[in-house]
């Protein structure tokens, strides 16, 4: 597999906000292997656009708080990476996507403007390479090559001002070419339709599901090593998630990018993902290969989030839900903070914090990579 | 569409526009060299903008009229400069002997009590109140606008960012605690009677404004996703700040610096009234010193105090006008003519 390109471990993180602490994220570890697919899904308020925005050093400090752990990126911590340097290992080394597509497009500018920016900060740093993390392996399976260098037409001028003149815009011409060509690739790799009449208009003009796409753009624009889709479909209309899912899927045959897939849609993650993660109140409480995760999970809420799915009791006409609410971040229950909700609590869950994820292994033929983080993980029962 | 009428605009990228044949079986574009090339891209380009713009400030008749009176004021500002002549039917202060003539064709807005033509000398005016309102209004905003940045984009406390910030937001409230007109009188007073003092004692008095508006307005920019999306995607500090921020918060502070310019001329001309900068029967006329001058005749001959007035008002109205039309233009959402090219483009591909 070779040297993992993300590895956070036993991350924690509080969000100070006057008096109050609260505990966004608790000793969260998780490893992305190049190529690999990283489902984490959860419900509203777990810690997943947290952890999201806490990789790239997105999270604004205060009121945010790294209690303790590491965010390993190709071997660098960036915890304790100088802030300047940061700049330089985003876009290019990590690249991300947003949920509000109808906002993370800047209103008063061109959609060429904002592709071209992206091109131009990844083509700066080819050129002068800096001392900072970046994938080694081209992530991206070019099917054109790069565009043909345009030949100087300067023995066609002589040397007069209207020549001079006319020279200079050529090679502005020129410069911009070769962008709007990788632009136009970009957005043909989205799958939008005409981009060359797409990159000229203004994001008030498109749709949702387009600006999405163009936000999927620019983030490969980049190049990245990893890419973190921070619930990429949860702003947009049914069909439009749809749609967009679709091109997800197609894009992680295509491109060899690492990606760290955040949503709360669990049919979502069973498509798209290697490996998943289960979230509870800042916890990662459950972890393994997808197929895995699905069939025999090893933790109560997953088996709890599992039979709450609707797809499952649409005949029945009532869902399941999980009974109680989501405790207060604030002020997390002692031990176990699922126990107040759990079917399968005992009285040791109430003092026992539980073990950290360790391999189930009950289970005849379970990977060892499936991890749970639950003292009585052989006793969940599997939905049917 | 409404743009159907009018010649479609060509297609978005100029660059390849020779390349794709307009309709079948057309003849091949004639060959131009690249020179006769760049130059008429340039020159569609600059069309294009000015139709887009002219077609905007057409949509918004009030604007159209703000528009046109702040050209006309200032060509004839500009002429008055340059080719006094061509404006002025007297030369400024030219005396004679038709004492508080009443409005005629011979002298339009009257004359006054020592037979001068009111009209050459509110014209004469035009320049110095113009020159003194962009001044102020452009000095406050290029300089209040850039310490507003500052303040709003690193306020974090704790930081060197967030002392900058709250000096900054201080020494701007310290200024905005006393009524402003009071203050610049009291500061042209102490600097004394000249046009620089005046010009000094409004600009203190004026900054703290923008700083304000600057500040509010990058407080809420910097917290649009697309700031994040921007630092996500590699973009550092400083230029998040020169071309995202920066370019968002642009059209509120042009449009008030537009509306802005009409009441600086208000402010400067009372401090001129107040103050006797420019005492009336000086070289160069000026409109507040002109209305102090004209105050004694108010019951008697009343369009003598009436025409620097109304010079006033005109310029105030027309700068308050173009900066109501100038926010449409600067914000894209309300780009009408650019929404209509775009759709009216996206048509003609579906046609094809």
């Amino acid at each position: 597999m070779g040297e993992p390109v993300l590895e956070v471990e036993h991350l924690s993180i509080d969000y100070v906000v006057g008096a109050g602490r609260f505990h966004a994220l608790t000793d969260v570890s998780l490893r992305v292997d190049p190529g690999r697919v990283v489902g984490i899904v959860g419900e509203t308020g777990c810690g997943k656009s947290t952890l999201a925005r806490a990789i790239p050093r997105l999270l604004p400090q205060p009121p945010a708080e790294v209690t303790g752990g590491r965010i390993r990126f190709l071997g660098t911590d960036l915890l304790s990476y100088p802030a300047w340097k940061l700049p330089f290992v985003r876009g290019t080394g990590i690249g991300m996507i947003f949920q509000e597509p109808l906002n993370s497009l800047n209103p008063a500018y061109r959609v060429y403007d904002q592709v071209a920016e992206a091109i131009r900060i990844r083509r700066g740093r080819d050129a002068s390479p800096k001392d900072v993390p970046r994938s080694r392996v081209e992530p991206f399976d070019y099917s054109r090559g790069p565009p043909p260098v345009s030949t100087s037409s300067a023995l066609a001028h002589p040397l007069t001002v209207g020549g001079l003149a006319a020279r200079s815009a050529e090679r502005a011409k020129s410069a911009r070419g070769a962008t709007w060509d990788e632009a136009l690739d970009f957005l043909r790799l989205v799958r939008i339709n005409d981009p060359e009449t797409i990159l000229g208009l203004y994001p008030h003009e498109l749709s949702g599901g387009m600006r999405q796409r163009i936000m999927i753009a620019m983030a490969l624009s980049g190049r990245p090593a990893l890419l973190i889709a921070d619930e990429p479909t949860s702003a947009l209309d049914v069909t439009i998630q749809a749609q967009v899912l679709t091109l997800m899927k197609e894009l992680i045959e295509e491109v060899r990018t690492s990606i760290l897939f955040i949503t709360h849609d669990l049919g979502v993650v069973a498509e798209m993902a290697d490996e998943l993660g289960v979230m509870y109140a800042g916890h990662l409480v459950e972890y393994g290969p997808v197929e895995e995760v699905f069939h025999h999970p090893r933790h109560p809420y997953t088996a709890a989030l599992l039979k709450s799915s609707p797809r499952r009791y649409k005949a029945d006409g009532a869902l399941d839900s999980i009974p109680g609410a989501v405790p207060n971040l604030s002020r997390l229950p002692t031990g176990c903070s699922f126990h107040p909700r759990c079917v399968l609590a005992r009285p040791e869950c109430a003092s026992d914090p539980g073990p950290p994820l360790v391999p189930v292994g009950t289970t005849p033929g379970a990977p060892a990579t499936h991890l749970s983080a639950c003292l009585f993980a052989s006793d969940v029962e599997a939905p049917p | 569409m409404a743009g159907s009428g009018r010649p479609p605009p060509p297609a978005a990228p100029v660059d390849d526009a020779d390349a794709r044949e307009p309709y079948p079986g057309a003849l091949p574009p004639a060959r131009r060299s690249a020179r006769a090339d760049a130059v008429a891209a340039t020159a569609d380009k600059v069309r294009r903008g000015v139709v887009s713009f002219l077609r905007i400030l057409w949509a918004n008749p009030l604007s159209f009229v703000g528009f046109a009176l702040v050209v006309v004021i200032a060509v004839m500002a500009l002429l008055a400069v340059v080719a006094p002549g061509l404006v002025l039917l007297y030369p400024p202060n030219q005396l004679s002997t038709a004492y508080h003539q009443a409005p005629s064709w011979a002298h339009p807005l009257g004359t006054d009590e020592l037979g001068r033509d009111i009209y050459s000398n509110v014209v004469a005016a035009l320049p110095i109140d113009l020159a003194i309102g962009f001044s102020v209004a452009g000095i406050s905003l290029v300089a209040g606008g850039a310490l507003g940045l500052v303040a709003g984009y690193w306020d974090r406390p704790g930081t060197l960012g967030g002392a900058v910030s709250v000096t900054i937001m201080r020494l701007a409230d310290i200024f905005l605690s006393f009524p402003s007109l009071v203050l610049a009188l009291a500061i042209a007073a102490s600097i004394g009677r000249t046009v620089d003092g005046a010009i000094v004692a409004v600009l203190v008095t004026w900054w703290p404004y923008y700083v304000r508006l600057a500040r509010g307005e990058v407080l809420s920019v910097k917290h649009q996703p697309y700031v994040m999306a921007a630092r996500a995607a590699g973009v550092r500090e400083g230029r998040i700040l020169l071309r995202h921020v920066l370019r968002n918060v642009l059209e509120p502070l042009v449009v008030y610096f537009t509306m802005d310019v009409g009441t600086v001329i208000v402010v400067i001309s009372t401090i001129f009234y107040v103050v006797q900068v420019l005492p009336y029967p000086s070289a160069t006329p000026e409109w507040g010193s002109m209305i102090q001058a004209y105050q004694p005749f108010l019951s008697t001959y009343p369009w003598m105090v009436l025409a620097p007035g109304l010079a006033i008002f005109v310029t105030v109205l027309a700068f308050s006008l173009l900066g109501d039309g100038l926010r449409d233009i600067l914000d894209p959402r309300s780009r009408r003519a650019q929404a209509e090219a775009g759709s009216a483009m996206l048509v003609r591909r579906a046609e094809e």
